[in-house]
């Protein structure tokens, strides 16, 4: 590349520095947050994010066939927030 | 180009709507900005992987499918699972933020 001391960031690097800044407010929501259910807002918040992590590492590998990876994920996120809302409506799982 | 713009647009609507989240005074408002930013998101950057890698379309507009359903459900779950609880929609006493 001839620009001497120039910092080549690649589009992938570029992308992964961009998507850390949602990453890091999702989480400073989930410390600090006064309840339980705004940690769980910001836990489905911060699992959509993922999802877009998974596909920037699965078209800059080309291992397509991780994308049903995300299907699961996708699947299993809202059972894990149904099963956690059930628990925290009453303190306990009604039968 | 326009792929390149609308990956973008979506990492735009993450920041605004975690933003959204950590300043809204009201929990039901922290819900309907953080899950509206999310879904719109999510499915900006799905459109974006769509016109970059036309090859893999089919698994990409399920995700697609998949996720414009699933995340107002989410959303849904836990506007609906607080309000049986003890959250007031003026915001508590307790909250400070």
């Amino acid at each position: 590349m001839g620009f001497g001391k120039v910092i080549y960031l690649n589009n992938y690097t570029l992308n992964q520095i961009l998507i850390i800044i949602p990453f890091a407010l999702t989480l400073i929501k989930l410390f600090i947050g006064p309840n339980q259910w705004e940690r769980l807002l910001a836990y489905t918040s911060f699992s959509s994010k993922i999802t877009v992590i998974m596909l920037l590492y699965i078209f800059h590998t080309e291992q397509f066939f991780l994308m049903d990876m995300i299907i699961i994920f996708a699947l299993l996120n809202v059972w894990g927030v149904l099963i956690a809302t059930k628990f925290l409506e009453k303190g306990k799982i009604k039968k | 180009m326009i792929g390149d713009i609308l990956f973008y647009v979506g990492i735009f609507f993450f920041i605004v709507g975690s933003i959204g989240m950590l300043t809204m005074k009201d929990f039901y408002s922290r819900v309907q900005a953080s899950g509206i930013a999310d879904t719109i998101g999510v499915f900006t950057i799905l459109l974006s992987f769509m016109i970059k890698n036309p090859d893999n379309i089919a698994k990409l507009v399920l995700i697609a499918l998949l996720i414009i359903i699933i995340e107002p459900v989410i959303s849904h779950i836990l506007a609906w699972g607080a309000s049986r609880s003890d959250i007031k929609v003026g915001g508590n006493k307790n909250d400070n933020l």
